[in-house]
């Protein structure tokens, strides 16, 4: 399979996950993010949600209680909209991830405040993000040259791009694509030459990709 | 003023399908009465279209979360939760970026992905990303947005009822290709096969609408 084609394979398989909300929050961020970066991949959950109105509207209604207009309407007045977070950028490469694109930068904000660069590697840091679930995920900085350390992983790991660019054995990727590797793979990472590269990297365990069914039911269970 | 109607219209009866099952897509709602709703809520706090809102969709929402395994009692509150979101929310809306049906979808599955966190904390509105989007859109963006809606309803008129089954299950009701299989019994290959051809048919659709303009 070419570079391209694996690129296009990743993209429909986190689609129709996304679509249908079987992905934890990190690997959400992770999609929304690569929305941000990638016109394919826009287009793609475009569609995708589109199709989503047409089956909602098509879904058997099922009455809510008694009541839940009244309830909602008292809910309304009870809480007040929050006000909109301010975000800062003080602190260790701040400037750039305030180029970030949303819906990450207010992630990134948020985790220079409170956790700040940690050392990875020679030339590699990393800014590890707070996001509820079992899956994890940080920003890496990776300067030109500078190599990750190989790894395996217990799951799978979608690192994206997000400035400059990096290579592996498989081959380049740029802004907008994303590196893809399970327990099978092993890989190292290379920051390119030119601008420093960026990248959100999500380790989720393979059983965090897998369908809502499944995973609703594992943390719904009262 | 506007004028709310707080019953649906009577709807064109669907088409029923040989083996009983309900359609996979129905007729469609008024689309441009739902979206002046929304703006009616965002601009003076409409109750009445917010009611007309809530008798269509909440219901809709909640068989939504119910089909995903949750209880009767928590898909009840996550219903309720979407539609305080749809109020407090609806200055963001915009009708050139998508239809009221398509936003509230979006609102409805970032609650369910969010499932997860809410587990560690009470608070359930204002980490939802698409509040958070991008101030900056290109022009030629916001037309292509506004046309993806008819042009996927179209691409999913012309599929065979069986690809758009197929679609249901992995869009929407957020089945793992492994987990079609095993519910239809149609073998995993296949499964993986014909998504494939119904996904690339949904791009074809817009790449040669995109070209001929």
């Amino acid at each position: 399979m070419s570079h391209l084609a694996r690129q296009d394979a990743l993209r429909q398989r986190l689609t129709a996950a996304y679509a249908g909300a079987a992905l934890s929050p990190a690997l959400a961020l992770l999609v929304e993010t690569q929305a941000a970066l990638s016109p394919e991949m826009a287009r793609d959950l475009a569609n995708a949600d589109a199709a989503g109105g047409a089956f909602l509207e098509a879904d058997t209604p099922v009455p809510l209680a008694v009541g839940a207009l009244e309830n909602v309407f008292a809910r309304i007045a009870m809480q007040a909209g929050g006000e909109a977070e301010q975000l800062h950028f003080s602190g260790a490469h701040g400037d750039d991830l305030a180029a970030l694109p949303e819906p990450l930068r207010v992630h990134a904000s948020r985790a220079l405040a409170k956790n700040g660069w940690k050392f990875a590697a020679p030339g590699i840091r990393s800014l590890p993000l707070d996001l509820g679930g079992e899956a994890k995920a940080e920003i890496l900085r990776i300067e030109p040259g500078a190599a990750a350390p190989e790894h395996t992983h217990e799951g799978e790991e979608f690192t994206l791009v997000l400035a400059g660019s990096f290579h592996d054995a498989r081959g380049v990727y740029h802004v907008g694509e994303i590196a893809h590797a399970d327990a099978s793979v092993t890989h190292r990472p290379v920051g390119d030459p030119g601008p420093i590269c960026y990248s959100l990297a999500v380790t989720d365990a393979p059983l965090r990709f897998k369908g809502a069914l499944g995973l609703m039911q594992k943390i719904w269970k009262h | 003023m506007l004028a709310i109607r707080t019953k649906e219209a009577p709807a064109v009866r669907p088409i029923t399908r040989a083996d009983g099952a309900p359609p996979a897509l129905g007729p469609a709602p008024d689309r441009e009465r739902f979206a002046d709703l929304m703006n009616a809520i965002a601009a003076h706090q409409d109750r009445d279209a917010f009611a007309a809102l809530f008798a269509y969709y909440a219901p809709r929402v909640k068989a939504y979360m119910l089909r995903l395994g949750a209880g009767a009692a928590l898909a009840e509150e996550l219903a309720q939760e979407v539609m305080i979101t749809v109020w407090r929310k609806a200055a963001l809306f915009d009708r050139r970026q998508a239809s009221v049906s398509t936003w509230i979808f979006r609102i409805a599955r970032n609650r369910r992905i969010d499932a997860a966190r809410r587990a560690k904390h009470a608070d359930f509105d204002d980490q939802d990303p698409m509040f958070h989007p991008e101030p900056e859109m290109a022009p030629d963006d916001a037309v292509s947005a506004s046309e993806t809606e008819a042009h996927v309803r179209a691409a999913l008129s012309e599929l065979p009822p069986e690809q758009i089954d197929l679609l249901k299950q992995a869009f929407y009701e957020g089945l793992s290709h492994r987990e079609i299989a095993e519910k239809t019994g149609v073998p995993l290959g296949t499964v993986k096969s014909r998504i494939r051809l119904a996904f690339g048919k949904l791009r074809a659709r817009l790449s040669s609408e995109e070209g001929s303009m």
